[in-house]
């Protein structure tokens, strides 16, 4: 037997293309051309659009949805999947208006928003990892519980009253002439970063999107990494309900309609467009900024050239489609 | 079988039977049910120090229950473990490694979309030094890769970086990392699920080979393996479970591969 020492057929070429079909850049390739096309696009077609001013308008547009992704995108690199992020912010923007409207003062508005956010995230949490409850199923649940929470609670009608410069300036204010919004966007954006790419907590969650029986074997508690990536989730949904409240300068209850539908399009299109892989394991934030940024470009360039919400809709969920394409298409080599 | 009765005559051998050796893993009437299914039936099996054992056994003989009741997955029924000759309760994969036994399972366990290094310290990181580390857990990359580059060189896996994706290494140096994961943490005793099955002739014969080389430093090895050419070329001693039962304990130097297949497979039953 030693002697039959026959090379394998190792196909360096069949492992070249593995290589790069699985690397992080290809990953972004539909993304980075998507991204040129509509700039291309829009600095020639809509006029105004390649300004200073609008292109900050522009990151000040995609600011809270794209806090609502990293928290989504950190689910989904975990392996979970969260439909509730849009109504969790909603829900949280909501508690912090009615906060305002009572003269609780911002800071208690704020603390009330986020312990919202984190409180739904754990809720999701802990009945998925340690119910064992389908998180598609349970996250939709939640959104709709919320749905209805804010609309009995509201009844349709908007929050404006006592709302503080203080917390207005979350939304509309600016530090050194960059939005605040934006801001929160990227410190939100450093701290995920540190937390997901630098810390043990942050491995475990992509080791439990590969696989949660070899993160076990490894002696992990999966559970609680698990419950973890639902309330950071839930987290990022809280701050994101909170800017989406002071941009707004009221508390919208509508904004849960259909359980923060359109909120979760524009995240989950952002994740996925990102290079997150759907079947978890994978992803970097700084993809997801990327796709968010798409969005951001391609519906503030369709308003621009007098295309509504609906319109861009079609787009934007195309883009989802196209972006799953790829993703499936690439798992499977 | 003839070849690996040849091979068997150069496999290496600190030990003769009849001498006394230092059990380190003892287990003693360990029985299991499934249900109505008797996985385990009064099995006794004990590993000296620093030998290589082979655990054989047609499928559902109880191989891999066995395996899982030493690395804490599964609970015995009934029977007793030793360790180092303390009596032992396994109740957890964590415990058992704290014992100092690892197992290599037979899908590797791998995370194929995260790099080598990732997968080398996957649940026992190494930290930043002071507050960054002890409470916001803070990964010391650098040190991870510089040392993951080093298990790389003592496991001889040909690997330019310990960056690479562990999905698009070849079968053999998959086997190597999750050998060479398991082997570098201070364990005195790997557990191999079929370590051999998805490898070609020259990856399976690394592999061995480097399950020899872990021998000369001491380490004791346990492998599960259908392969009998494989377990005659490796293993010092051979015990063969059939339906659940210990039937056969067999030394690999004064044997031959004919002699443990008719064990497996329960010849004698046929005459």
């Amino acid at each position: 037997m030693e002697s039959v020492h026959r090379e394998v057929p190792e196909n360096k070429l069949q492992q070249k293309l593995k290589e790069l079909l699985t690397s992080d850049a290809f990953e972004v390739l539909p993304l980075v051309l998507f991204l040129a096309g509509t700039l291309v696009f829009f600095a020639i077609f809509a006029d105004g659009f390649l300004t200073t001013n609008n292109l900050l308008n522009v990151f000040r547009q995609i600011s809270y949805s794209s806090i609502l992704a990293l928290g989504l995108g950190i689910i989904i690199i975990g392996g979970g999947i969260d439909l509730s992020v849009g109504a969790v912010a909603a829900l949280a923007g909501v508690i912090s208006a009615a906060a305002l409207e009572a003269g609780l003062g911002t800071p208690m508005a704020i603390l009330l928003g986020l312990v919202a956010g984190l409180g739904c995230g754990a809720i999701n949490g802990s009945m998925i990892a340690y119910m064992g409850i389908p998180p598609f199923i349970m996250t939709l649940a939640l959104g709709f519980v919320n749905q209805g929470i804010i609309y009995v609670w509201t009844q349709g009608y908007p929050i404006y009253d006592g709302f503080t410069d203080a917390f207005l300036f979350l939304g509309i204010g600016y530090v050194f002439d960059i939005p605040t919004p934006v801001l929160i966007l990227l410190l939100t954006l450093i701290i995920c970063y540190l937390f997901i790419g630098h810390t043990s907590y942050g491995r475990y969650i992509y080791a439990l999107g590969n696989s949660e029986d070899s993160l076990r074997a490894c002696g992990v508690n999966t559970r609680r990494i698990r419950l973890m990536a639902y309330t950071i989730a839930g987290f990022c949904s809280g701050v994101a309900g909170i800017v989406m409240t002071a941009r707004m300068q009221s508390g919208q209850p509508s904004v849960a309609i259909g359980g923060g539908l359109t909120l979760l399009l524009y995240s989950i299109t952002g994740v996925i467009l990102g290079g997150v892989d759907l079947s978890g394991g994978k992803g970097s934030l700084f993809g997801i900024l990327g796709g968010t940024l798409f969005i951001g470009v391609l519906t503030n360039g369709l308003a621009i050239m007098g295309f509504g919400t609906y319109r861009q809709n079609i787009l934007i969920g195309l883009a989802l489609m196209v972006a799953l394409c790829w993703n499936v298409m690439r798992v499977k080599k | 079988m003839s070849g690996g009765v040849s091979v068997a005559a150069t496999a290496p051998h600190k030990y003769g039977v009849d001498v006394a050796r230092k059990s380190i893993l003892e287990m003693k009437g360990i029985s299991k049910n499934f249900g109505s299914v008797r996985a385990l039936d009064n099995v006794d099996f004990e590993v000296y120090e620093n030998e290589i054992l082979a655990l054989v056994g047609d499928n559902g003989a109880g191989k891999s229950t066995l395996a899982k009741t030493i690395s804490g997955v599964h609970q015995p029924d009934k029977g007793e473990i030793y360790f180092e000759g303390e009596r032992v309760r396994i109740s957890n994969p964590r415990a058992s490694r704290a014992l100092g036994i690892e197992m290599v399972y037979q899908h590797l366990a791998l995370f194929d979309k995260l790099d080598v290094a990732s997968n080398l310290f996957m649940g026992r990181e190494i930290f930043m030094p002071g507050f960054l580390g002890t409470i916001l857990k803070f990964l010391d990359k650098k040190l991870m890769y510089k040392r993951s580059d080093e298990i790389l060189q003592e496991i001889k896996i040909d690997l330019d970086s310990s960056k690479k994706k562990v999905g698009v290494l070849s079968g053999g140096q998959r086997q190597a990392i999750a050998v060479g994961r398991a082997i570098f943490w201070g364990t005195k005793v790997v557990v191999l699920d079929e370590p051999t099955s998805a490898l070609g002739v020259r990856e399976s014969h690394e592999v061995l080979e480097l399950i020899k080389e872990l021998k000369e430093k001491g380490l004791t090895t346990v492998i599960i393996s259908h392969n009998m050419q494989h377990v005659f070329k490796t293993a010092d001693r051979v015990i063969v479970l059939r339906g659940g039962r210990r039937v056969g304990e067999i030394d690999t130097k004064t044997s031959s591969g004919d002699d443990v297949v008719k064990l497996i497979v329960g010849a004698d039953d046929l005459t």
